[in-house]
């Protein structure tokens, strides 16, 4: 019984420290951009403190957000919770929001990309189905439909 | 400005958050993540910049751990 609770608890902290080593990666890759446009260096401490500063902070973020939406009586997280924890500058908050608006742009025009597809596609296989004359359904290219809109599937940004 | 090479993976950040929720059936939403990931990214790059102007205003070519304690209390305010 404590083997498998000792073998849990490593496999938790391994889990976590991939994790660490995985922002720890994103960061330094971060930090070398702004070092070479800045003509500055950054020291390997520096590098490593944002890295573990990041880490805790995906905390507190997780946390909140799970509290936004739960008092929205909601169990997914959506866009407006990531506004709500943008909020403590104003001109953080203005680039999420614009952030926000760009990617609602870019999931309508995406949409409207998939129903022009999905109505080509069913032209073209109408045409070979009514030459069959069978009583065969015509909801042949469903199950592509469901693939692709389930890949999109978002929830309606509601206000 | 669009996310660099060096921005937040939608999976990482997925995962760093799935670690603290307290509720199993909390999830996020793919849009949500993607802000996320832009949220992140933009806490790494302003805590950098910011320890860089402070090298800056003192003068110094390499940015060390206290310039970054300077610029730590602000940055922790804004977020």
């Amino acid at each position: 019984m404590e083997d498998d609770e000792g073998a849990e608890e490593q496999e938790r902290f391994s889990h976590r420290q991939r994790l660490k080593a995985a922002v720890h990666y994103t960061v330094g890759c971060l930090c070398e951009d702004v070092a070479s446009d800045k003509e500055v260096q950054f020291s390997k401490q520096t590098i490593a403190a944002i890295s573990e500063l990041t880490f805790r902070q995906c905390e507190h973020f997780a946390k909140d957000l799970e509290m936004f939406a739960r008092h929205a009586k909601r169990s997914t997280i959506n866009t407006e919770d990531v506004k709500l924890l943008a909020r403590r500058s104003n001109s953080l908050l203005k680039y999420i929001t614009e952030k926000n608006e760009e990617l609602t742009q870019f999931n309508i025009e995406q949409r409207a990309k998939k129903k022009k597809k999905l109505e080509d596609d069913k032209t073209k296989s109408l045409a070979p189905a009514e030459a069959a004359a069978s009583g065969r359904d015509s909801s042949a290219p469903s199950p592509g439909a469901e693939a692709a809109f389930g890949e999109g599937r978002q929830e309606q940004v509601r206000p | 400005m669009e996310a660099t090479g060096g921005g937040f993976r939608k999976e990482l950040v997925s995962k760093l958050l799935q670690m603290h929720f307290k509720d199993s059936k909390t999830k996020v939403s793919g849009d949500a993540l993607r802000l996320m990931a832009e949220l992140l990214t933009i806490f790494v790059v302003e805590a950098a910049i910011r320890s860089v102007r402070q090298a800056q205003a003192e003068d110094l070519a390499l940015v060390d751990v206290d310039q970054l304690e300077k610029v730590l209390p602000q940055l922790l305010l804004d977020f």
